[in-house]
């Protein structure tokens, strides 16, 4: 069942253009243009309840601020959006207690002040009751093991340890829904991996839906079930993980070595060659043809070595926004 | 009910921060001796040439000034630093977190940041009360100063909903810093009598800024002044103020625009 309906979403922000120079902000005190830049563009999707969705798409495509609306910060332009039976932009208290939000390169947490600190406040912001208060720290101070650095001042934590203190403030409340905006930009890759291990157990275990923009192919590759492509303000990919690369990725590559000499001219009958030698190749063949060329380089050359790899994700998704 | 807790639980955590601000603590108690210090002289001065004030004797007039500082002591303590950075923290998207949270947004805008470093500018405000009530002719009643403290926190109030609804253009302005410079310096007016301020001057600064009467009045009760009315439309004003302040806010967020 869909907990998040998004139908014709769109977001336009205004901003006014500045002739540069001395002269040019004195023009601008009298007259100015206003620009205006569609963020997000007639987006629509819907998302059931307990989904890892990743949202994927180059700096300033529109993730972050399709996520800011769907939690009620930003007001859409236009179209509509409704997360657990509630508009977000009119920010009912009932709804905002049923989501939780991260942003990578944005703190909640007080920083002259221990995180436990912020802990006990946003206890009463959300209402928590001191046992369920108990038992959720608990849980999570043990599984993320923060345990011994709950009382240091938030400034003096490394960017790993804050992550972990900024998703237990999101998360004390238990909520249904947690954003999550670039929660392992700048993490070291063992922080990354502690990260990304602690969300896909939470999903797992609490069917907690979760909604994840990240640059790192590799969160996605390793969390999401589902992925949402968005360049430019337009979703131009909503599906399966691994239908992208059938979708977008029409050949694969064999890597082939062979135990003697044979003729580059020879090899490129069989394929676009990325790579070619006498004694080894790279050869991009059609999906549809990978079984019939393999079987002529079998019979017809002499292998050593054969094997055949798919694109990876990182190319396919550079090439879809590079519009190869 | 749920903002009384949350404004206590904010109160609460930003003492926490009083320790990070120990300097700060003792540099307040200096600077604000020193601002009480000069406006006494100054009113001492102009008790040397006269007698009265429109009406207000010498001690009545510290009175009011004890009042003012007390307003403003309060104020910074609660919510000055909050309006001044509004429009920074608003640009910088800063408000992302507080306006998602199940209570209210304006309250953790404008009384997230709390000044307890500045509870030491009591001390020198309980020095000046002391100082007004040894200059008065006549003895005040315990229940009609303290009533006269209760409508202090009632202008603490009215001026949090007039800075608020000058804090709200910034969702238009991106700035409003030189409202808020302007508004804070014609609230220095509050500091002398209301009724030295006569004609049209006088209504705005009762009616459409109601600037005027925030310590005046409070002083006004505690005298037991024949000026009851008053009292009765500061609180309907500040009431009215209250509501168009929440509407605005309301208003104004749909043009947040956060950032990053």
């Amino acid at each position: 069942m869909s907990i998040i309906h998004v139908k014709n979403l769109s977001k336009t922000f205004e901003s006014y253009k500045k002739e540069p120079g001395l002269i040019g902000s004195i023009k601008g005190l009298f007259s100015s243009e206003t620009i205006y830049s569609q963020a997000v563009k007639d987006i629509s999707f819907d998302i059931a309840e307990g989904e890892f969705i990743g949202f994927v798409g180059p700096n300033g495509a529109g993730k972050t601020t399709t996520l800011k609306m769907l939690s009620g910060i930003l007001y859409p332009t236009s179209g509509d959006v409704e997360v657990l039976g509630f508009k977000p932009f009119k920010r009912a208290p009932e709804f905002q207690k049923q989501f939780g939000l991260v942003m990578g390169q944005k703190n909640q947490l007080w920083w002259d002040l221990p995180a436990r600190e912020s802990f006990i406040l946003n206890k009463a912001i959300y209402e928590v009751s001191d046992h369920d208060y108990k038992k959720t720290l608990d849980e999570l101070t043990d599984i993320l093991d923060v345990e011994d650095f709950l009382d240091i001042q938030v400034r003096k934590l490394s960017l790993g340890q804050r992550m972990k203190c900024e998703l237990i403030a999101a998360l004390l409340h238990s909520p249904r829904i947690l954003f999550l905006d670039e929660p392992t930009i700048g993490l070291d890759v063992v922080s990354q991996r502690n990260i990304r291990e602690f969300l896909s157990e939470y999903n797992r275990s609490r069917k907690t839906t979760i909604i994840l923009t990240s640059h790192y192919m590799e969160d996605i590759r390793r969390l999401c079930k589902r992925v949402i492509i968005i360049d430019h303000g337009s979703i131009i990919y909503d599906g399966d993980y691994k239908n992208l690369t059938e979708k977008y990725a029409g050949d694969k590559t064999i890597h082939v070595s062979f135990s003697d000499a044979v003729l580059e001219n020879d090899l490129k009958s069989l394929g676009r060659t990325t790579m070619a030698n006498s004694t080894s190749a790279k050869i991009n063949v059609p999906r549809k043809d990978i079984a019939a060329i393999t079987n002529r380089l079998l019979i017809g050359f002499p292998v050593d070595d054969i094997s055949i790899s798919e694109e990876s994700i990182e190319k396919i998704i550079s090439d879809i926004f590079e519009g190869k | 009910m749920k903002t009384i807790k949350i404004f206590f639980a904010l109160c609460a955590i930003n003492f926490k921060h009083l320790l990070i601000y120990r300097a700060s603590f003792w540099i307040t108690f200096l600077l604000m001796a020193g601002w009480a210090g000069a406006y006494v002289t100054f009113i001492e001065v102009i008790f040397g040439h006269i007698d009265t004030l429109a009406g207000w004797g010498k001690g009545e007039a510290l009175l009011v000034l004890s009042y003012y500082y007390l307003f403003q002591n309060i104020s910074d303590i609660f919510y000055k630093d909050n309006f001044e950075e509004f429009s920074d923290v608003m640009r910088r998207g800063e408000l992302d977190f507080r306006i998602i949270k199940p209570v209210s947004s304006r309250l953790l805008a404008f009384c997230y940041k709390m000044r307890f470093d500045q509870l030491a500018s009591l001390v020198v405000t309980a020095g000046l009360f002391a100082y007004a009530l040894s200059e008065l002719k006549m003895n005040i009643s315990p229940l009609y100063f303290s009533m006269g403290i209760l409508y202090t926190t009632i202008s603490v109030v009215l001026y949090y909903s007039i800075l608020s609804i000058i804090s709200t253009f910034a969702f238009w302005m991106q700035k409003s810093d030189t409202f808020k410079v302007l508004i804070w310096n014609v609230s220095q007016v509050a500091r002398y009598p209301r009724q030295i301020y006569t004609g049209i001057i006088g209504k705005v600064l009762t009616f459409i800024i109601p600037i005027a009467g925030l310590a005046s009045v409070p002083a006004e009760i505690a005298l037991q002044f024949d000026h009851g009315k008053i009292a009765y439309i500061l609180a309907g004003i500040t009431i009215v103020m209250m509501a168009i302040a929440q509407w605005f806010w309301s208003f104004g967020l749909k043009r947040y625009s956060s950032a990053g």
